[in-house]
């Protein structure tokens, strides 16, 4: 009950922009929420803290945050977790100069944002890809993202508090299109909507008029309004907006006649992008591997890839003229799942996984959980002798770990299926062709008792 | 969305040029594939929404099926069938073969909406829900290599996936019959929504196809 008020205080402050309260606040609520194992609640104080940091510009803090709360969410984060997560990881990959990994990011928060039909986030986030295809150079995606924004915006009558920071999304684009009027009908929305509040957006506002001064080829004009942004978010110390002005200067040719790019960059430099302990930059499809099935496995054998990493190992492979086995494996646990529980069953998998795996990596291989009890592996350039050979010895390994009960020894049986590259036709082979065929021959195994089917 | 698709695959004889058409759109459309649930995403679904894309924006006279498919996957040329004989407002028809970008949103919308109506069904039908989920264990690839010639030594043809495929199509084909009306009505909005999303950003529909009421 505690901590489920304290949360909603977060929410109120949030919603009314006061983030330095929320700052003040969070950080007391999160050490209990997570102290009791309040996955659910530390999630939303994460979210709140994070996102708080990074409107003031705490370029540090925010990272550090975003650090445990990438670690939580995709473990313990529910599809709306996800979908906020996503959306502030895409923030950061802006900073990070990662344009790609941003997009990608702010992608998969959309996914979420059209599945929980959020549409709050739906426009943030379109708004926000908009601004970035642009940055890319990618005018004709950057006008469906903000046509679509548009779309979005027209369906929700009352806007609240928090959709005006995805707006400024939409002031970075219409002011490097050098529209006008649609930029000035943002910055009004954006204004009526931060009456009242605590000014955290002037730096911003600032800058977005600084590029469409520039855009609209009035460069000194353009000039003053750098500088007095830059005069701006220096009081605010808002590091993170600091570091993009720096980046937009040197765009557009302006750095040199900038008065103040010492003290531009000796601020930039002092408050370095990276934190002390650099994050390393995670596959965002990571979180595949956190679907319930496959957490335990994946978090136990980090070797094991996402279906991505192996579709490209396969390209590389086949660009390169090299030979592939995929091959597919499945374990039949109904019984030892009627007799034994649950766990006892998972632990048991465990034993059989470790087996292939330890026996499968002795050769180059890239192994895919796809689900509890099933998996994929792409082995490379393997003779035929060798790859029978590893079979029969995963055979007898696999055999050796069969399960006592008072009723005797119950056995797990696994069935094989696999294909070669070269049984199929040349312009055929890809990775799911591949796999649709090691499948199939697994479904023949199984269907006839059989540990594999050679045909 | 899968870009490659094996055109194979498709419920209809497709052409090279057709499927790098098709390949270029998801690229080019990429922000407008981002609606489709993010857990069912599959080889499976990209080729049926190929196949949606196709009979919206081809006349039936150049349309050929592709009679192997329609054995292999006799579900999806049930659902297909029910799309064709759904009857489009004739201005969007006439557009749907002019645009392709238009044609590519409307079949993801077709899609969408017809996975929420075999949802709702599932969801009032146990039984049916289950045989559902056991094909869908097939992992959403093709089911082509089922078929395939290398595995007729084993068996003439796979059994319990022929049983299971034609056990849930005579289940479709009540809840079908008995909810027809409701299930033209999402493919209504399907269009109407789609076509609305398409003018919101790339301008009116009317432009090229002629708005005949």
């Amino acid at each position: 009950m505690k901590i489920s008020n304290q949360i909603e205080h977060l929410r109120n402050l949030f919603n009314e922009l006061r983030y330095m309260e929320v700052i003040q606040f969070g950080t007391i609520t999160l050490p209990i929420t997570l102290e009791e194992k309040r996955y659910a609640e530390a999630l939303l104080c994460y979210e709140y803290l994070a996102s708080a940091y990074f409107e003031i510009g705490s370029y540090q803090n925010f990272h550090a945050i975003m650090d445990d709360y990438e670690k939580l969410c995709l473990t313990y984060g529910k599809d709306d977790n996800k979908m906020v997560y996503y959306y502030l990881y895409s923030l950061e990959h802006i900073f990070t100069k990662h344009p790609d990994q941003s997009i990608e990011a702010a992608k998969k928060s959309l996914k979420y944002a059209h599945l929980l039909q959020n549409e709050e986030l739906i426009i943030i986030n379109y708004c926000n890809l908009a601004a970035q295809y642009r940055y890319i150079k990618e005018p004709e995606n950057a006008q469906i993202a903000i046509k679509l924004a548009e779309y979005y915006k027209q369906k929700i009558p009352a806007v609240s508090a928090t959709i005006v920071r995805g707006y400024l999304g939409a002031l970075y684009y219409y002011a490097s299109t050098n529209s006008d009027m649609e930029f000035n009908r943002i910055k009004q929305d954006i204004l009526q909507h931060l009456e009242g509040k605590a000014p955290y957006y002037a730096g911003n506002i600032l800058f977005a008029e600084a590029i469409l001064n520039y855009r609209a080829g009035y460069g000194d004009e353009s000039l003053g309004m750098f500088e007095q942004a830059f005069f701006q978010l220096e009081k605010q110390q808002n590091f993170v907006l600091l570091s993009v002005v720096e980046r937009y200067l040197q765009r557009f040719g302006l750095i040199g006649k900038f008065r103040y790019k010492k003290e531009l960059q000796q601020l930039i430099d002092r408050h370095k992008s990276e934190p002390n302990n650099v994050r390393k930059l995670r596959n965002i499809h990571a979180d595949f591997f956190f679907e319930e099935e496959t957490t335990v496995l994946s978090v136990k054998f980090p070797h094991v890839v996402t279906k991505e990493s192996t579709i490209e190992f396969v390209e590389h492979a086949l660009m390169n003229n090299e030979s592939i086995y995929c091959i597919h494996w499945s374990f039949i646990t109904d019984k030892i799942e009627e007799l034994f529980r649950t766990l006892f069953t998972e632990q048991m998998l465990f034993t059989l996984f470790e087996s292939i795996y330890s026996n499968i990596f002795e050769y180059e291989a890239k192994v895919n959980v796809l689900s509890r009890n099933a998996g994929e592996a792409i082995i490379k350039n393997v003779s035929e002798n060798d790859f029978f050979k590893l079979l029969i010895k995963l055979e007898e390994k696999l055999r050796t770990t069969a399960v006592h009960s008072t009723s005797g020894v119950v056995e797990i049986p696994i069935h094989f299926g696999f294909i070669h590259s070269d049984q199929l036709k040349k312009e055929e082979v890809s990775y799911e062709q591949l796999a649709a065929f090691a499948d199939a021959s697994l479904y023949y195994a199984k269907s006839h008792g059989q540990l594999y089917i050679y045909s | 969305m899968h870009a490659k698709i094996d055109k194979a695959d498709c419920m209809f004889l497709i052409s090279d040029e057709t499927m790098y058409q098709f390949q270029q759109l998801i690229d080019k459309l990429n922000l407008f594939t981002l609606i489709l649930p993010l857990s069912e995403e599959s080889y499976q679904r990209s080729v049926i929404i190929f196949d949606i894309w196709y009979l919206l924006s081809t006349e039936e006279i150049d349309r050929i099926s592709n009679p192997e498919n329609t054995m292999i996957y006799p579900i999806r040329k049930f659902l297909l069938d029910k799309i064709k004989t759904f009857q489009i407002k004739r201005y969007i028809q006439l557009a749907l073969y002019e645009n392709e970008k238009l044609a590519f949103i409307c079949a993801i919308y077709v899609y969408l909406k017809q996975e929420q109506f075999l949802k709702e069904k599932l969801a009032e039908n146990e039984e049916m829900a289950v045989n559902f989920q056991a094909l869908k264990n097939f992992g959403g690839k093709s089911l082509r290599p089922y078929f395939d010639a290398k595995y007729i030594e084993v068996e003439n043809y796979p059994q319990q996936l022929a049983l299971l495929q034609s056990t849930i199509l005579k289940e479709l084909q009540e809840i079908v019959i008995e909810f027809e009306q409701s299930l033209h009505n999402l493919y209504e909005q399907a269009i109407t929504e789609a076509s609305e999303i398409y003018e919101a950003v790339f301008g009116l529909i009317n432009d090229w196809g002629g708005r005949v009421t």
